[in-house]
């Protein structure tokens, strides 16, 4: 199954929702912002490769870490010379060797958050609690109903105890996960480790638990 | 009654087709054939042609209604230029341009996120570069900014095969791109400058040739010539003062300004004509 973790603004926490849910899931994440990535890097081919014809999925796949992985290039040459409408093939390559694929979506509504929203069985939005990153998820919502993404789960990242999610599942007209605003998942992501295996009863920890047992209720409609 | 009629004009060499269908009732699948003697050069949205459109000319489906169906060729303009060779009603189907999950819609419709050839650094590849197959992202970043081709279709994509053949080319396509430079500067060197520059241009360097043998001296004899050549002591004394470089890069600068005002400032030849 492809999930597609996105929410159309930048910072609100896309890589580390899309990371922890990948290590709660048990499945492969695949860093989709092709110009600009943001989950580690290492060496071998990487997903850039995979889409100039250079590598085939099977060999980007990394399973050495704490999450298997997909990395991406740094490097806009490298960003330049992909073919971005190979990212659909390529996904459901994956797609074909793993239970879940969650591809970290860029920020924006270009077609490299397009792509994987087509080719998606389902979406998972990331927004703060700000005006303006639940204005751009909401877009990014009406671009996943276009393309037969269906909204599986809003992640309201960052949150305080006092913030109330239920207006915003209103809006968005999906569950709501509350991820609260955590040291340990900050220091986590830093060190490239899912925060379940470095605060396992943390309340971050717990949040991403029931994000993916939501996931998996999607799946099974 | 479908009706269709093409209209075509032709301009800088290219011919521009405007093919007409008319009146459709219901959604109909159209085939418009290009009967010029030329390739199709259709319309493109985000360097992706849009759909329906083929090597061959267009082939879709259309909403009910009127349409314009334009494209352009290199061939010489002459009648007909296109065809209707086919018209079925399909009262079903999809019109195209409809958003669909096909992943070149979705690249159409939304937009080529590639970063723009400018911002792609052209060179060595830098310390990022090393964390990937470094020689495969230096191709890119050479070859690509000169390839007139359009986005999708500029960057060769080689199958798995022949993958290792692919890492090993750009090394040559690179230093290709290299060896041009010190070529255009020769042609700079050879270039006929205005006549009221010549000369002075011709004495500096004269007097650069003879800085560079006086630096350039390292035993007696040598520097002996140099001097001598210099005009003595008194030669090279006046030499070092002379305050060339500063007086060539001035003329550069200003040269370079003037060069650029004058880029911007395109002389209405023809509308001023047309009213004189």
């Amino acid at each position: 199954m492809i999930l597609a973790v996105t929410g159309g603004k930048g910072g609100v926490g896309k890589s580390t929702v899309a990371y922890n849910l990948a290590a709660q899931l048990d499945g492969a994440v695949v860093d989709g912002d092709l110009a600009m990535a943001d989950l580690p890097a290492s060496h071998g081919p990487d997903l850039h490769d995979v889409l100039a014809g250079r590598a085939a999925p099977a060999e980007a796949v990394r399973d050495d870490g704490p999450v298997t992985m997909v990395p991406c290039g740094r490097t806009l040459a490298g960003a330049r010379a992909s073919d971005p409408t190979q990212l659909a093939e390529t996904l459901d390559t994956l797609d074909r060797t793993h239970r879940w694929v969650v591809v970290d979506s860029p920020a924006g509504l270009r077609a490299d958050v397009g792509l994987p929203l087509a080719v998606a069985d389902a979406a998972v939005l990331v927004t703060t609690p700000s005006k303006a990153a639940v204005t751009d998820a909401l877009r990014v919502r009406e671009l996943a109903r276009e393309l037969d993404a269906g909204l599986c789960r809003v992640v309201l990242n960052r949150t305080d105890p006092d913030t109330a999610t239920d207006p915003v599942a209103d809006r968005f007209g999906a569950p709501v996960v509350s991820v609260p605003d955590s040291e340990a998942l900050a220091t986590a992501q830093r060190h490239g480790r899912p925060v379940d295996r470095t605060a396992p009863d943390s309340p971050a920890a717990n949040a991403f638990e029931t994000l993916a047992a939501g996931v998996y209720s999607c799946s099974s409609v | 009654m479908v009706r269709f009629d093409c209209s075509v004009s032709h301009r800088d060499g290219v011919t521009l087709v405007a093919a007409y269908v008319r009146e459709l009732d219901a959604p109909t699948r159209v085939d418009v054939r290009n009967r010029l003697d030329g390739p199709v050069w259709p319309p493109r949205s985000e360097g992706v042609p849009e759909a329906g459109w083929t090597d061959a000319g267009f082939a879709g489906v259309l909403a009910p209604g009127s349409h314009a169906l334009g494209y352009a060729t290199p061939a010489s303009p002459a009648a007909p230029a296109a065809e209707l060779v086919d018209a079925v009603p399909m009262p079903d189907a999809d019109p195209v341009g409809e958003l669909t999950d096909r992943p070149a819609d979705v690249l159409r419709e939304l937009g080529d996120p590639s970063p723009p050839a400018d911002v792609v650094p052209v060179g060595p590849p830098s310390v990022d570069d090393a964390s990937g197959p470094a020689t495969s992202h230096s191709t890119a970043s050479s070859t690509e900014p000169e390839s007139p081709m359009p986005d999708r279709e500029r960057a060769p994509r080689p199958s798995a095969s022949d993958s290792a053949g692919a890492t090993q080319s750009p090394v040559s396509d690179t230093a290709g791109s290299r060896v041009q430079q010190p070529g255009a500067r020769a042609d700079d060197e050879h270039a006929r400058l205005p006549p009221a520059l010549g000369p002075w241009m011709a004495a500096m360097e004269r007097r650069t040739d003879t800085a560079e043998s006086l630096a350039a001296a390292e035993t007696v004899p040598e520097a002996t010539a140099a001097v001598r050549e210099a005009g003595g002591m008194t030669g090279v004394r006046e030499l070092a003062e002379a305050a060339d470089e500063r007086q060539l890069r001035l003329v550069a600068r200003r040269a370079r300004r003037l060069a650029d005002r004058r880029a911007g400032a395109t002389v209405p030849v023809e509308t001023l004509s047309s009213l004189a």
